[in-house]
């Protein structure tokens, strides 16, 4: 729920730490320990993950206790649900972008 | 402001168009109620909407921040074969305007659509955003 204003940050640094996401696999090839001043991308990865899941748990809660005759608005519940599948296509965005940044890592002719 | 603050302050309308809809329900249903718990004929009763702050970027939310019965009084109709006539042959009914409360009924119908479209059109600018990423 508290999605909204991280949002776009979250995007942003995403992508930042993608962009930085080679040099700390390198890193960690070397056996030094990866993860900027700011949290490593993996960090933020995971926080937004499980904000993402807690999203989607009380989006199925209220579906749950309006089907089961609760006092539950309707217009409530969908609009948590809207919430928490917008949230999930923006995950799912992040994680095409990590596909993406790795496919062509891999690709890398050495 | 955020995508799901306006979804928020969308749906704090839709809350509050609901409960103006579940008041002209009531006064409909007992526009002709001559007892009551609390004794007397029905009382009709109507909605105060109040601004909420919403989110942090000021956007202000609605909420019904009172049910006020306005005191409408009754309206006294001779009828002494009435189980509730008084002594008169004079029973007391709800000052129920059934015209204006059907009115009332169809303008908050209305602003649930208004803010049902602001609801669709901030998701969709959400998923058009998400379309940027492609």
């Amino acid at each position: 729920m508290v999605m909204p204003v991280s949002m776009t940050p979250m995007g942003t640094s995403a992508g930042a730490s993608l962009r930085g996401a080679g040099s700390n696999a390198q890193v960690d090839a070397a056996g030094g320990p990866s993860g900027g001043p700011g949290g490593s991308f993996l960090d933020l990865l995971g926080q937004a993950t499980s904000r993402l899941n807690g999203d989607l748990a009380s989006a199925d809660n209220a579906m749950a206790s309006f089907a089961a005759g609760g006092s539950a608005d309707l217009h409530a519940v969908v609009l948590q649900m809207q919430e928490a599948s917008l949230g999930l296509k923006l995950g799912v965005q992040v994680r095409d972008r990590l596909l993406e940044a790795y496919q062509e890592v891999m690709r890398l002719q050495v | 402001m955020s995508v799901f603050d306006t979804l928020r302050i969308a749906g704090s309308g839709l809350t509050a168009q609901r409960l103006r809809m579940d008041v002209a329900a009531s006064n409909l249903a007992n526009a002709e109620t001559t007892r009551t718990a609390a004794g007397g004929p029905y009382q009709a009763e109507s909605v105060v909407f109040g601004t909420t702050p919403f989110g942090a970027a000021g956007g202000q939310g609605v909420a019904a921040t009172a049910i006020v019965n306005p005191n409408a009084g009754s309206v006294r109709v001779y009828d002494p074969t009435h189980p509730d006539a008084d002594a008169t042959g004079f029973v007391r009914y709800p000052d129920v305007n059934v015209a204006s409360q059907m009115a009332d009924l169809m303008g908050a119908a209305r602003s649930f659509q208004i803010n049902v479209t602001v609801a669709q059109a901030a998701k969709q600018s959400a998923l058009d955003a998400l379309d940027l990423g492609r």
